[in-house]
């Protein structure tokens, strides 16, 4: 089949794939095959045994395709993903540099995931910081019921 | 002299020590800890040159534990 494919026009393929895929939803539909062999002065039989091949591709493929799935996320590149995070509430009263002071610092801890591989990253903030912070993420979900974000998540 | 027994052992050099002492006022496990701790920050330069941080943090009673150590070996400096 694929040598007999070779010897086509892009055009002539895209429209048996096309007669393929529709035959996909509708069935197969012989009267269609018949006007696209007459259209390309093609033998009835060679277009039917294309359309039955291509199918095939088709059909097999859709067993692997979560197969195939895998492989493809396995080959995109990684970004070390969000697990958990963890907080605590610290004053500090007193360091090296100076003593008697009231300091609210945050300490975080954050794990990531990356594959298998899980990571933790531990940083201070101060309430500045978390409240610009917060100010940020809270406009990122803002952000997600814009039109224009609901649009296209809609169509994805 | 000093410079080779450094570089012989693969001791690091103490380049410098910055310490907090705070109180853990809450977290996302537990509302109310009230717990006090030291924090510390060394800075040491290892047998090769490169500067390594290393911050970790103590209880009350793991610093307790920590300077009494710290007072001993200088208690063992004072009598030799």
């Amino acid at each position: 089949m694929m040598m007999r494919i070779m010897h086509f026009s892009f055009t002539v393929v895209g429209e048996l794939c096309h007669v393929a895929v529709e035959s996909l939803d509708n069935g197969i539909h012989v009267k269609t095959q018949q006007v696209l062999a007459k259209k390309y002065g093609l033998e009835a039989e060679t277009v039917h045994q294309i359309v039955d091949g291509v199918l095939f591709v088709f059909t097999e493929s859709s067993k692997y395709s979560s197969h195939i799935r895998s492989i493809l996320q396995e080959m995109s590149p990684v970004l070390p993903q969000y697990h958990d995070l963890e907080w605590r509430l610290d004053v500090q009263l007193a360091s090296r540099c100076l003593h008697h002071q009231v300091e609210p610092h945050i300490m975080l801890k954050l794990h990531t995931k990356e594959g298998e591989e899980n990571k933790t990253t531990i940083f201070q903030m101060d309430p500045v910081n978390l409240v610009h912070l917060t100010e940020s993420l809270e406009q990122a979900l803002e952000e997600v019921k814009t039109a224009h974000c609901r649009r296209i998540l809609r169509n994805i | 002299m000093e410079e080779d027994v450094v570089s012989l052992l693969q001791i690091g050099r103490l380049i410098d020590v910055q310490w907090t002492l705070g109180v853990a006022v809450s977290s996302n496990t537990c509302k109310n800890i009230n717990s006090p701790f030291v924090a510390m920050a060394v800075k040491v330069q290892d047998s090769s040159g490169k500067v390594v941080s290393k911050s970790f943090e103590l209880s009350l009673m793991e610093f307790q534990s920590f300077s009494r150590q710290m007072k001993d070996i200088a208690t063992v400096l004072e009598t030799m």
